[in-house]
């Protein structure tokens, strides 16, 4: 049997609903997630404006009369200060000399002298600023080295070295302490 | 095909308008947050300004408490004047105590202000370099304001010698 032929003679395509139909609705989709984004995004600004506003406003209303408060605080103070700032002063000196412990420097002295190393005059005040004086004497040069790499922690400043034609080494230190009386 | 082609038309028009709302907003937004900033400044100073008056606050009522203090310190940390001739003998066998041989002890006695007496004790001594340590640490223990100024030590033949000078601070 012959085969028939068909021709396609309609002016316009045929319309496939099911892609249409899907490309609208993404379309229709699209735009609503673009409007409520937007919405989102201005009402958030809007809530965060409103916030901070309220915020300035409470502030406000709390620190009004702040300026005219701190003005009488600071006169108060300096009023104070004017009749009790010597003997507060003195009390802070002298709380800091209580608290300079003369013992820890003892006691460090000890743990740092190397062997072969002996101390033959310490001269110390109750102010770390100051620094502690330190006269060594030692058989060899090469443990007055050994000191001072020990030493090095604090701040060090050798005054006077010397070696006698017998090989004996003397050394005149100042050392600096850390964490005393800042 | 005509209906088509206007709900094609009605559609796009939408997601248009959808897409210019969106920029606008976001825009919106921006705008607003640069002017904001404004507002967050001037609450960061107002917010400083609270922080500096409650620390000044604070200051204040330090300050009002200091006379308190003051004399809470006098009393607990300082010798009485009165005792003086009873710390004098408590401090000399404080020094026997520590088996030192001391010479030279002097007194120096200076008003600091109307109530509080400042006393210089200067002294030699001699001994074990342990007992020296000893009477500084028994120094450093005193609960009241009594501390080495300075000290020079020396190597000796009975161990080591001293020159010390402790002050001490009395109340009137």
């Amino acid at each position: 049997m012959m085969k028939k032929i068909k021709y396609n003679i309609a002016g316009q395509k045929r319309v496939d609903w099911f892609q249409l139909i899907l490309f609208l609705a993404g379309l229709f989709l699209v735009s609503l997630l673009s409007i409520f984004l937007g919405m989102d995004r201005l009402f958030d600004e809007t809530r965060q404006e409103r916030l901070e506003r309220q915020e300035l406003n409470l502030l406000k209303d709390k620190l009004t009369d702040v300026s005219q408060m701190m003005d009488e605080h600071q006169e108060k103070i300096g009023k104070i200060k004017i009749k009790w700032n010597s003997r507060v002063q003195l009390t802070n000196r002298l709380i800091a000399s209580k608290s300079f412990s003369m013992t820890d420097i003892f006691n460090m002295l000890e743990e740092q002298i190397p062997d072969g190393v002996s101390l033959s005059s310490v001269t110390m005040k109750n102010d770390a600023k100051s620094g502690i004086q330190l006269d060594f004497v030692s058989g060899s040069f090469q443990n007055l080295m050994e000191l001072y790499r020990w030493l090095a922690r604090f701040r060090l400043s050798i005054l006077k070295e010397s070696v006698t034609p017998k090989g004996m080494a003397k050394s005149t230190i100042l050392i600096k302490l850390k964490n005393e009386k800042n | 095909m005509k209906r088509i082609k206007y709900a094609v038309y009605v559609f796009s028009g939408i997601f248009i308008l959808g897409l210019i709302f969106l920029i606008f907003a976001f825009s919106h937004s921006s705008i607003k947050e640069f002017s904001r900033g404004r507002v967050k400044t001037e609450i960061q100073k107002l917010k400083s300004m609270e922080t500096e008056f409650l620390q000044q606050k604070k200051a204040y009522r330090d300050w009002q408490q200091v006379e308190k203090a003051f004399t809470r310190f006098k009393s607990d940390y300082l010798f009485p004047f009165s005792t003086f001739s009873e710390f004098r003998s408590r401090f000399e066998s404080l020094l026997r105590g520590n088996r030192l041989n001391t010479s030279r002890l002097g007194y120096d006695i200076k008003n600091v202000n109307r109530q509080i007496v400042q006393v210089s004790i200067g002294f030699e001594t001699e001994g074990r370099y342990q007992d020296l340590k000893k009477m500084v640490y028994d120094i450093d223990q005193m609960k009241r304001i009594i501390f080495i100024e300075g000290m020079k030590f020396v190597k000796s033949p009975s161990g080591i010698k001293a020159d010390v000078n402790v002050e001490v601070y009395f109340v009137r």
